[in-house]
């Protein structure tokens, strides 16, 4: 379990990058740089024992999960007011992001709430099954998100070429 | 003395970059070995039809198959040497297959995947693979074995066991 925060990081962040690319001027910026950040806490949390700066990390999955939020209702609303608004990113990768950033802060509040870190490293073959269940989960998700992307060409997610 | 007998974090069992390392490299290199049954009329590097799909699912070429092999090997050989060896190919490895899984992106978008710029014959199963891949070398090189370094590894002077 301690490795799914950095995990759940990485592939949120993966999923902003990507959105970025095709994203509008208006939400290119944020995207970007909010998915350099997930990237880079992630693997940062990945190399130690504890999430870093667990605190400013809940409270910026907690500005990332607004975005995305807004991003998803936005132009819905928008438009059925008539006035036309585009941010370039498909829902599904907005809802892909939000689902990976809510399990980020979920499981950031857990391990703030608890205080304390486990002592003892777990077994390795527990450590190998945990972390590989959690890194399938998480390419399946980042995979379909991205390729609902400008960067994957927007092709229908599991499209075998 | 074993190596491994005097620090025991060095042990197969107990080193999961060991466990994973060998597991993966020995998992890439069949996959490496069973891709050349799938690229009869394939280019070298080039997409195919959609035929050269190892189990109908996986796409390849001859040069796919090859940095498979390749990798698979860097991963067994440092899966047999120490966990500190196992933990440095596991975080390279994931890296490589993290820059690949976006950079994939980029070459499966122009005309599907059928574009000579798509040189590995790369598809979606291909994607998700390379990303799991690299969370899970990424995560166990960087997460497990901290105290695996080379230094620690190496076998103690004669002097302090007199």
């Amino acid at each position: 379990m301690r490795t799914w925060p950095g995990l759940a990081a990485i592939g949120a962040g993966l999923i902003h990058l990507g959105s970025s690319v095709g994203a509008s001027p208006v939400a290119l910026t944020p995207l970007f740089l909010l998915g350099v950040a997930e990237v880079l806490w992630g693997v940062l949390a990945l190399s130690r024992t504890a999430p870093p700066a667990a605190s400013g990390a809940a409270a910026g999955t907690a500005v990332a999960l607004v975005g995305t939020v807004v991003g998803l209702l936005l132009p819905p609303a928008a438009a059925r007011h008539g006035v036309p608004v585009t941010l370039g990113v498909p829902p599904v990768a907005f809802a892909v992001g939000g689902v990976l950033d809510l399990a980020l802060g979920v499981l950031l509040t857990v391990h703030l709430l608890r205080g304390r870190i486990e002592s003892r490293p777990p077994r390795p073959l527990r450590f190998v099954l945990e972390v590989g269940g959690a890194a399938a989960v998480v390419a399946v998700l980042v995979t379909q998100a991205l390729a609902a992307t400008s960067v994957g060409g927007g092709s229908m997610p599991m499209q075998m070429h | 003395m074993q190596i491994n007998q005097i620090n025991p974090g060095t042990a197969f069992h107990r080193s999961p970059n060991r466990i994973i390392a060998t597991l993966f490299g020995a998992v890439y290199v069949l996959v490496g070995l069973l891709g050349f049954f799938w690229v009869n009329g394939v280019p070298f590097a080039g997409p195919g039809d959609g035929s050269n799909a190892i189990l109908g699912i996986f796409e390849v070429n001859p040069l796919h198959n090859i940095a498979h092999l390749l990798i698979g090997s860097a991963l067994l050989i440092a899966g047999a040497g120490t966990a500190a060896s196992a933990r440095a190919a596991n975080s390279t490895v994931g890296a490589l297959y993290l820059l690949l899984g976006i950079v994939g992106f980029f070459l499966t978008a122009p005309d599907g995947g059928r574009s000579p710029v798509n040189f590995l014959s790369l598809n979606v199963p291909d994607h998700i693979l390379h990303l799991a891949s690299a969370l899970l070398l990424l995560a166990t090189g960087l997460g497990a074995d901290h105290g695996a370094t080379r230094d620690r590894e190496q076998p103690e002077p004669a002097a302090q066991h007199v």
